[in-house]
């Protein structure tokens, strides 16, 4: 840590003096600007370490044996750090608005990276949610136990083709209970097509019939919409 | 149906909604509730309505269309249906059924009237604009007698 504080406030010094000699005023307020290129080279130099940790870079544990596994030999990391702490202070003023809007910048990121966190959390939760409430249809439904130890119903996967077309013109209506003969018009295939469809949606406890004054109506069940749900 | 029976119009709306009760009731799991005094003005509205009508073009039994479109105006009017359950508690889907009640009793009353099953007749996308355009814009009874007209031919 000493060695730290010394070399930042040699090199500080240095650099301030540098800079003082390179722009070196002929008006009475020489002292004061010799102050002030001075004090900017010490500012400079001490954050040096600030910059490094920014930039992910291992010098300062290796300089101060904090490391367990240093990347270089102590001398060597001595002299990077004089020369970053020379760097920085020979163009103290550049260096400083530098850190400092990257710092700004730094801290806007971290903030949206909170709100994405958050977003993702809310969606982690959201899912989680609907997965019980799959479980939870899945363990209350009235499937026969004949169906439950069929591999295909618990394997249903929903792919392209006349199962989806007639689960999706059921969700999409606004009339809950739906006719064969109007899931027909729907999915533009014939009143035997989509029978065979229903069906083999019942079997999956996707859909299920009612009885009506008009006839036999379909309703999308609670799972078949979470299976939807979860497609998408 | 003579043209000015208020009592017959509302005994069918009645039977209209016990089926229509059922069905939505199994479909949706919300047992919609009638509002009785509006099936009555409903059908008492509708009596004038036939009577001017029949009146105005001297006949004495209006025709199916003219009977659907009538009713579906008052139901969409007067609204003699509702659910009762708090909408925004209930799940999206459930919710949009819950909200149009009215507008699917109207459809349903239609479609007993014209004894065409219109929802076997057209697309979810179709029912969906009629419904809609129920809810949300003022079609006259007149939109709807052409529509039922062209149905019913």
């Amino acid at each position: 840590m000493d060695t730290i504080a010394v070399i930042v406030l040699a090199c500080g010094l240095l650099g301030g003096f540098r800079n003082f000699l390179s722009d070196y005023p002929s008006s009475s307020y020489r002292c004061v600007l010799f102050l002030q290129r001075l004090l900017e080279g010490i500012l400079a130099a001490a954050i040096v370490p600030l910059f490094l940790s920014m930039i992910g870079n291992e010098l300062i544990p290796d300089l101060t044996s904090a490391s367990t596994s240093p990347s270089l030999p102590r001398p060597y990391a001595i002299l990077q750090f004089i020369g970053f702490a020379l760097v920085a202070a020979l163009y103290s003023r550049r260096f400083l608005d530098t850190v400092s809007s990257k710092l700004l910048q730094l801290e806007q990121d971290v903030k949206k990276s909170e709100a994405k966190a958050d977003r993702a959390q809310e969606d982690v939760n959201k899912t989680a949610h609907e997965v019980t409430t799959l479980e939870d249809i899945v363990i209350e439904s009235p499937i026969p136990p004949s169906a439950e130890l069929s591999p295909s119903s618990q394997t249903f996967s929903l792919a392209p083709g006349p199962e989806l077309k007639v689960l999706e013109a059921m969700e999409t209506s606004h009339i809950p209970a739906r006719s064969v003969e109007g899931l027909s018009v729907d999915v533009q295939d014939g009143a035997a097509t989509v029978t065979a469809t229903l069906s083999k949606l019942q079997a999956h406890s996707l859909v299920r019939a009612i009885s009506t004054s008009r006839g036999e109506r379909w309703v999308l069940t609670e799972l078949g919409r979470l299976t939807l749900k979860s497609r998408r | 149906m003579s043209v000015g029976d208020a009592a017959a119009i509302y005994q069918e709306l009645d039977g209209f909604f016990d089926h229509f009760s059922d069905e939505f009731a199994s479909a949706v799991g919300l047992k919609p509730i009638a509002d009785h005094s509006a099936f009555w003005n409903i059908g008492q509205s509708q009596v004038y309505d036939l009577n001017r009508y029949a009146h105005f073009h001297e006949l004495q039994i209006p025709d199916r269309a003219r009977r659907a479109a009538y009713l579906v105006k008052w139901i969409q009017r007067l609204r003699p249906v509702r659910v009762e359950a708090d909408i925004t508690a209930l799940p999206e889907e459930r919710g949009k059924f819950a909200l149009l009640v009215n507008e699917q009793f109207a459809l349903y009353v239609a479609s007993g009237i014209l004894r065409i099953d219109l929802e076997q007749a057209f697309s979810a996308k179709m029912l969906n604009m009629i419904l809609y355009t129920m809810r949300y814009r003022s079609p006259s009874e007149d939109s709807f007698l052409l529509f039922f007209v062209y149905l019913s031919e």
